[in-house]
């Protein structure tokens, strides 16, 4: 599990996590550590892939659920899932499209840093 | 080996009561898996699973989400209706498996692999703060310290 850097050299969904409230950030920490020792969960309720609605871009990354609180991610080759966004989505059942696009964003700023690296 | 903790084992350590809360979180989630997994085994729905139980599907999403109660005779009931038996056994916390690499990323933090351990991960971002690893970290990574 690592966070996605983006193009400032910031550390977006850290700072979303670090800012939770301590009843929050033990459950997306409990989330965090599932996927690190066993990979993907099952629970569709805690750990869904996004569809087609989320668009053409954002389509098969994963969002991370507990209850208003949302990381969303994506895996990397070697084991790796990086989190790129985090937010608290208040009494809405969909991610709001500015979020996706901006976990969209920061994924690709990564990526870049990345390639810039090797 | 001794490593700056990562921002979820530093929440671990902050203090008892959260550790004891991270401990009651991991175990919702196993039970939650546990049960998501029966589930999709089998072949049936929450809606299939709410009917069995005389509940709603709502009360299954709830029950899936950690939202409601988990109470042992809830869990019963709900293997009762996959027809199948809850197991339960105590152990130590995992350890890192022998052989496996703890990798560090370019800032520090350990990053773990999962379905360890014949899965050798390098990460290129390593080589930004190459200098400050320790000698034996670099060796065991890179075969070198130069």
């Amino acid at each position: 599990m690592e966070w996605a850097v983006d193009s400032r050299g910031d550390l977006p969904a850290r700072k979303v996590y670090l800012s939770l409230h301590d009843k929050h950030k033990v459950k997306i920490d409990a989330l965090f550590r599932r996927l690190a020792d066993f990979g993907p969960l099952s629970n569709r309720e805690k750990f869904r892939q996004l569809g087609e609605k989320a668009g053409t871009k954002a389509r098969g990354l994963w969002e991370f659920k507990s209850f208003q609180i949302r990381f969303i991610g994506d895996f990397k080759p070697g084991g790796r899932f990086i989190v790129a966004h985090g937010l608290d989505n208040k009494k809405r059942d969909n991610l709001p499209k500015p979020d996706i696009e901006k976990a969209v964003r920061i994924l690709e700023e990564h990526d870049s840093r990345e390639r810039g690296m090797k | 080996m001794s490593h700056k903790p990562t921002d979820c084992e530093a929440f671990e350590m902050s203090s008892v009561s959260n550790r004891r809360l991270l401990r009651q979180e991991a175990l919702i989630l196993e039970v939650t898996e546990a049960l998501s997994q029966a589930l999709e085994k089998e072949g049936i729905t929450k809606k299939d699973l709410a009917d069995r139980l005389g509940k709603t599907k709502g009360f299954v999403s709830q029950l899936l989400a950690g939202g409601r109660n988990l109470t042992l005779r809830t869990i019963a009931d709900v293997a009762d209706a996959l027809e199948c038996r809850i197991r339960i056994h105590c152990e130590k916390p995992r350890q890192m498996e022998r052989g496996v690499k703890v990798l560090f990323n370019d800032y520090g933090r350990k990053v773990v692999p999962w379905r360890l351990p014949d899965q050798p991960v390098i990460l290129k971002t390593i080589s930004r703060k190459k200098a400050e690893l320790p000698e034996e970290t670099l060796v065991s990574l890179f075969g070198t310290a130069a």
